[in-house]
């Protein structure tokens, strides 16, 4: 026999069920419907791009330039939502340079490319998660300069190949002094307008997307560092086969043990317990280290370059937080402005 | 205007009516104990000669009837009956049709929402496109826009809640112990959605894949910027919309007063589903979904999987596929001869995967269905589609166009 009770509960329960939850306001929003992207991406893009994305699919050969990692953070959110879907809408026309993008325009709906996106980006971590304080931020891709590559290879005691001296900077900044959070995270224009709004004192820190080489695999590792280049987060970004996924678990297990290390002075990564990490993952996450280190040099040198009439954009940063140029650059014009008094 | 008295009087007929309408709670009774043994004759005469229920216990008369061990014993009987009949009597669910578009309508306060469904019926797995068009209603109508007007730049939400799967049946209970009651299903996160504003002013959509059979629930929430005319307004609505077997279950008009009159809508391809779109590439798109069905049968069906439908399921494509045949894609009409050579390609190596499945063995079936993909579509598609290349003669080698390289 039903209990009456019990069936009133059940019935309360199924009504709660059915009802949306007042913690709606706290779920993460999705653009798009991976699951349909993951047909999508299929029928339209893999024959170029590869099934993971990684841009090594049956009709790559003979292009050039070659398909993109379009699984890469780094060119992923170095667009807006609206400068990918005029990519992936107009193809080659709409792209950065000359490509056998083909317009997809016709085969494909603006709600079908938010799926295609949605999939794209789902296994990567989101960028204001490793700043949560950040509501805009700048993406520009850095070629490490001679004195950089000097640096590097004094750090690793061999170059950096050439194919690793371009990385994807992003950095990310607070909302401007005294305006509220939006909310979200946006990507600045590239004009000189946008770029002069974001001050250095805005600052919060600097992500980039890297690969990790390690046991014969390829790792994308993202890096959250900070102004005194310290690392503060750190993930991996997942969507690869299931022998990189079973590395990238690995890996992400030890990176705990980095986080906190580093730095501008120091150079160099370090773990709490030598024991737990082996060797040869610290050595590669050395080298990790410094290009990324190299990388962000060259955007605070193009940072430098910027503000060089506007000391005020540095207020209230400390020497750690500055290249040692632009602090011995900021005392001198102190001193210069006294003497002129 | 009844006085009290009256208004008593008129009480207490009703009271008596009613009272007069039920049986005596024991005759109630009664009925109940009877039911059982009515049932248990029906088996009897069905043929279950260990039926201990006699014909005349079981015609007793309602009123008098009382409960006898042989009535006992003929409920236990038919309760064990029942669930094997149950299962013989079920009758598959019928199967749901096909439908373009399915239009929901609701008015909530003073906006009005209209949400066009595609597929009309949702269909379990199959990506579901969710339009929905907003409007608020005018007191003084527009020239413009008649009796409403559309809601334009506006970042509407949409949260997406799933049914609660099925019950599952509970533990059978261990000698001596009381049955533990089955644990009550626990519907899945609710999952939350941006819309995007499409070509109709006023209309944005979205899209999610529904994973279970049952009503899904669709609440729309966003705010009207209003400009100078004041603070945004908060619209919102929730309509319950079926999915799989419970997709016809879906009701037209959810709400308190439906839109009764549209506003004026565009004719033109943004207005429709996709008028855009011509035949070939339509074809083309159900083609690559039903590529990717045997696809994922093929990499599901591991050791016994369901060979005789992907063999019938790669003779199908494989004669939708000869269909193309003479649907050039204008830009390329000099090359049609070609193009129907490559597409009368396909249905051979589709065949190979056929006879593959029939053969039971998933390894050549995979290694059958390879050249599908990257000898028979991928060729036509590196010319035609993509246009990175004018000659495909020598594939898989191919030559670039001169801009692409």
């Amino acid at each position: 026999m039903t209990n009456p009770r019990t069936a009133s509960t059940a019935a309360l329960a199924a009504l709660l069920c059915l009802a949306v939850p007042s913690r709606a306001e706290e779920l993460p929003v999705h653009d798009g419907d991976s699951v349909s992207g993951a047909r999508l991406y299929r029928l339209h893009c893999a024959s170029c791009h590869g099934r993971l994305g990684r841009g090594d699919g049956p009709l790559a050969g003979p292009l050039s330039p070659k398909p993109v990692d379009v699984r890469d953070g780094g060119t992923l959110f170095a667009r807006s939502e609206m400068g990918m879907l005029r990519v992936l809408a107009g193809g080659a026309a709409l792209g950065d340079g000359p490509s056998a993008m083909p317009a997809h325009v016709r085969g494909l709906s603006v709600l079908e490319m938010r799926d295609i996106m949605a999939w794209l980006e789902e296994p990567l971590p989101r960028l204001d998660t490793f700043f949560p304080l950040a509501s805009e931020y700048i993406a520009h891709r850095q070629t490490i300069d001679q004195y950089g590559r000097e640096r590097a290879q004094k750090a690793l005691g061999e170059a950096l190949p050439d194919d690793e001296i371009r990385a994807m900077v992003f950095t990310l900044f607070k909302p401007p002094d005294g305006e509220k959070h939006p909310g979200t995270l946006t990507l600045l224009p590239d004009e000189p307008a946008a770029l002069f709004a974001a001050k250095p004192r805005r600052k919060v820190g600097f992500v980039l997307f890297l690969p990790l080489r390690w046991e014969g695999t390829t790792v994308r590792v993202v890096l959250g560092m900070n102004r005194r280049m310290e690392l503060v987060k750190m993930e991996t970004a997942g969507g690869g086969d299931e022998k990189s996924e079973k590395t990238r678990q690995r890996i992400a297990e030890q990176l705990k043990s980095f986080e906190g290390s580093g730095g501008r002075e120091t150079r160099a990564v370090d773990v709490m317990d030598e024991t737990k990490v082996p060797k040869e993952l610290v050595r590669e996450m050395q080298r990790v280290f410094t290009r990324a280190l190299e990388s962000i040099a060259m955007y605070e040198k193009e940072e430098r370059d910027r503000f060089w009439s506007d000391p005020d954009a540095f207020r209230g940063m400390e020497a750690a937080d500055m290249p040692e140029d632009v602090q011995f650059d900021l005392k001198n014009k102190g001193e210069k402005d006294r003497k002129g008094r | 205007m009844r006085s009290a008295s009256g208004r008593g009087r008129a009480w207490f007929v009703a009271f008596a009516l009613l009272a007069a309408a039920s049986p005596p709670a024991s005759a109630k009774g009664a009925k109940k104990r009877a039911a059982p043994a009515a049932e248990a004759k029906a088996e009897a005469k069905a043929g279950d000669a260990k039926a201990e229920a006699k014909p005349a216990e079981a015609a007793a008369d309602a009123k008098t009837a009382e409960a006898k061990p042989a009535d006992a014993k003929a409920d236990a009987k038919t309760a064990e009956a029942k669930p094997a009949d149950a299962k013989a009597a079920t009758p598959a669910p019928a199967p749901v049709p096909d439908l373009p578009e399915r239009i929901v309508e609701k008015q909530n306060a003073e906006y009005l929402f209209r949400v066009t469904l595609r597929p009309g019926n949702l269909k379990v797995g199959r990506v579901a496109e969710v339009w929905m068009e907003v409007a608020r209603v005018l007191e003084i109508p527009d020239p413009t826009t008649g009796d409403r007007a559309p809601v334009i730049g506006s970042h509407p939400l949409a949260t997406v809640q799933a049914p609660a799967p099925p019950a599952a049946p509970a533990p059978a209970p261990a000698k001596g112990k009381k049955a533990a009651e089955p644990a009550a299903p626990v519907a899945p996160p609710p999952v939350r959605y941006s819309l995007w504003p499409l070509s109709t002013p006023g209309a944005y959509g979205f899209h999610f894949t529904p994973a279970a059979d049952g009503i899904y629930t669709i609440a729309f929430e966003g705010m009207e910027p209003r400009g100078d005319e004041g603070e945004p307004l908060r619209y919102e609505a929730t309509f319950r919309i079926g999915a799989g077997n419970a997709a016809p279950q879906t009701e037209l008009s959810q709400g308190s007063a439906a839109t009764r009159r549209s506003s004026r809508r565009p004719v033109g391809p943004g207005s429709g589903a996709r008028g855009a779109e011509d035949r070939l590439v339509r074809l083309m798109r159900e083609l690559g979904d039903r590529f990717l069905d045997i696809e994922a049968a093929v990499e599901t069906a591991a050791a016994k999987g369901p060979w005789p439908e992907i063999a019938a399921k790669a003779r199908d494509l494989g004669a939708a596929i000869a269909g193309v045949k003479g649907l050039v894609p204008q830009a390329f009409s000099a090359g049609g001869a070609e193009f129907d050579r490559l597409a009368a390609a396909a249905p051979e190596k589709l065949e190979a995967v056929a006879v593959a499945a029939e053969g039971k063995d998933p390894k050549p079936m995979r290694a059958a269905l390879d050249p599908v993909e990257n000898g028979a579509c991928l060729q036509c598609h590196a010319k035609y589609r993509f246009a990175v290349t004018n000659d495909v003669g020598a594939w898989p080698k191919f030559e670039p166009k001169p801009w692409k390289k």
